[in-house]
């Protein structure tokens, strides 16, 4: 049982992009003429995964991701190198493919279990099964087209995880529902994860992707950028996505995120927001228990102390996780100039879990109403850690 | 454990794909024949209807306008066309409805692995399957008419639909695997059958055909098909049965020529779909 599910040696997929029609019925004729140009989707790739292993698949969008699923799926065939594929293998690479729109729910779940490779009696048993997680009991004897898209996704998800594959192949599906699809779905994984079973799964969400792999491959321009643990290759991904934004914001020449008000005179302005660590360096990425400092620097044009605001949001959905304001602490800025004041906010022993996350820094007028400027700093936490939320809450385990 | 190793030249053998996917074969046959009356009111009559229409108008055209009288041993025209018209219509549907079977069921190629050469092979089986119980239903009618039976020579009839069912396999296999790469070959088709139903002698016996192009005439292995179905029914027995051997060494060309392409290319399909 120790041979691999999947093997990939040296895997290359190059697709032929012809210019019009009439050049592909050409290259029968003249085949040593070139008519084709050669777009490589997929570049030596060299990939295993073992039983019981759960691999996310990251990478933007035409990376190769649904290419090196096809090929382990089966859809299309390498162009170069040898893959081995091990196993009964679940495809689902959308949800609800094959289904009749003019069939019944049950006359699409046996057409589409019997395309998955079942037998009649095979998925006589497993109906069941697959009625509970659709939750469309009375809806299974009419027409596919008079369903909700809801159920639709529910029954074609499934359909695909009760055929009881070695390995489930999942190409970006939980994109699309909402968030009860989600969550539904995800359970579901992870029974099937718990029973053993492998899963290779492609998703846009670092989330998703952290919560059901151990492993991920990260996949840029056709060939594998970097391979390994979750949590680190997630990281170093979104650590990428990071520098594009930013330079993609260099190259529009805009000012570093800042929303000035239309008056810039008479408002106070947020001239300069550094991001510092314990030594007073700039950086954006921490270790759990670092020391951040977010250094604000605001211009008041009425010479008025100002009011300063720290929040602090997870990146990916801007949930609030903490927010302060200075004068809720009684902290008068540092007056640097007649119009330039200065605070620092210090986070020390940072019980951030590994993830990314932004500090939104603010300036007030004195009373602290009107907010006049913001400045948004990204940052990440680095580590592993199999803790789950947002932060690590100050505990101990007792057994008195 | 099943195990699945991609070399070049990779390509399993269509009989143990048909043999290892029967239950596929089967719901699909049965999809394929439920989707063409989803919908509509008169359902499976419509299988009737549509080559009665044509029975009838071909009979009027001849039998009325023309005045044709009895043909070839004193049959009326209209049961001489029955014979060579169900076979036809079967054999058209099947290579007409084989062309789009893969670019039809490109969400599937694309989405799914399984042995595509299957969505052909049910294409063909459904088509004939509605056109034979229709066929049935007029050959019991027309024996109540007459009044006689077609004994244990109804048994042969299985000689010519057989040979007919796997010239048509060998033909759509060889159709859907090139409309996925050139779509003009849907127009093609079209136009290649209409020619092919003349070509065949459906609305005229084979004996009317002039010696000259006989031979050219002759190439067509549906020649000898339609004039089996032919004599099996009106005369209860298999006559020129060597004539049938053409057809038969045609059958086994096409069905080795349309499962080796077509193996040989389903790799492709999801590149171009």
């Amino acid at each position: 049982m120790s041979a691999p599910l999947v093997q990939s040696h040296d895997l290359g997929k190059c697709y032929k992009l012809y210019a019009r029609p009439l050049d592909r019925l050409k290259v029968f004729f003249a085949p040593r003429r070139h008519y084709a140009q050669d777009f490589w989707a997929l570049r030596s790739v060299h990939f295993t995964v073992q039983a019981g292993e759960s691999w996310g698949l990251i990478g933007r969008n035409g990376a190769g991701k649904s290419t090196l699923l096809k090929l382990i799926t089966g859809v299309t065939r390498p162009s170069t190198g040898r893959l081995t594929v091990t196993g009964r293998l679940g495809a689902l690479l959308e949800l609800g493919t094959g289904f009749h729109p003019e069939y019944t729910g049950r006359e699409n779940v046996y057409f589409s279990a019997a395309m998955l490779g079942l037998e009649r009696d095979e998925t006589e048993s497993i109906l069941p099964d697959i009625l509970d997680f659709a939750d469309i009991t009375e809806f299974i004897d009419r027409p596919v087209k008079t369903y909700s898209s809801g159920m639709f996704m529910r029954l074609g998800f499934a359909v695909a995880t009760s055929v009881r594959p070695d390995i489930l192949v999942a190409d970006e599906i939980l994109s699309v529902g909402d968030e009860a699809f989600q969550k539904k779905c995800i359970r579901r994984m992870e029974a099937f994860l718990e029973r053993g079973k492998s899963l290779l799964f492609c998703s846009h969400s670092m989330y998703h992707v952290l919560k059901l792999c151990q492993k991920a491959l990260w996949i840029d321009h056709g060939t594998v950028r970097m391979s390994g643990g979750a949590a680190e290759v997630t990281q170093a991904y979104e650590e990428y996505l990071r520098e594009l934004e930013a330079r993609d914001a260099q190259a529009d020449d805009q000012p570093p995120k800042s929303q000035s008000g239309a008056d810039v005179s008479l408002t106070s302005r947020l001239r300069n927001v550094r991001l510092l660590n314990g030594r007073n360096q700039e950086t954006n990425v921490f270790d759990m228990g670092d020391t951040a400092r977010l250094e604000m620097i605001a211009e008041v044009p009425d010479g008025r102390p100002p009011v300063f605001a720290v929040g602090c949001v997870r990146r990916s959905d801007k949930l609030g996780i903490y927010g302060i304001f200075s004068d809720m602490d009684h902290v008068e800025p540092q007056r640097l100039d007649a119009t330039t004041f200065r605070i620092v906010y210090e986070a020390y022993n940072l019980s951030l879990l590994p993830s990314s996350y932004t500090f939104r820094a603010h300036v007030l007028d004195p009373p602290a109403l009107r907010m006049f400027d913001t400045v948004e700093k990204d940052f990440s936490i680095r580590g592993e850690s199999r803790e789950l939320g947002l932060c690590r809450l100050p505990h101990r385990w007792r057994c008195d | 454990m099943p195990r699945r190793v991609y070399v070049e030249g990779w390509h399993p053998c269509m009989l143990t794909v048909l043999t290892t996917h029967r239950y596929l074969l089967i719901t699909m046959v049965r999809r394929e024949v439920g989707a063409r009356f989803a919908g509509t009111s008169l359902g499976g009559l419509w299988s009737l209807i549509h080559p009665a229409i044509l029975l009838g108008l071909y009979t009027m055209v001849f039998s009325v306008i023309y005045r044709v009288g009895e043909v070839e041993g004193g049959h009326s025209f209209a049961e001489f066309v029955f014979c060579g018209l169900w076979p036809w219509l079967a054999f058209q549907e099947a290579c007409l409805r084989s062309v789009t079977a893969i670019t039809t069921n490109a969400n599937l190629v694309k989405k799914l692995q399984f042995p595509s050469a299957l969505l052909v092979v049910a294409v063909v089986l459904a088509s004939f399957l509605v056109q034979g119980v229709g066929f049935l239903l007029f050959l019991i009618g027309l024996m109540i008419w007459k009044g006689t039976l077609l004994g244990g020579a109804g048994l042969l009839l299985w000689i010519p639909l057989g040979l007919s069912l796997l010239l048509a396999i060998g033909l759509g296999m060889l159709l859907a695997c090139s409309n996925v790469f050139f779509r003009d070959v849907e127009q093609l088709a079209t136009a290649g059958m209409t020619l092919w139903f003349f070509l065949t002698p459906i609305l005229y016996p084979a004996s009317l055909v002039p010696d000259s192009i006989d031979p050219l005439f002759s190439l067509n292995p549906l020649v000898s098909i339609i004039d089996a179905y032919r004599s099996i029914i009106l005369s209860g027995s298999l006559n020129p049965g060597g004539a049938l051997v053409y057809s038969v060494c045609c059958a086994v060309v096409l069905l080795y020529a349309g499962q080796y392409v077509f193996q040989r290319c389903r790799g492709f399909f999801a590149d171009y779909l």
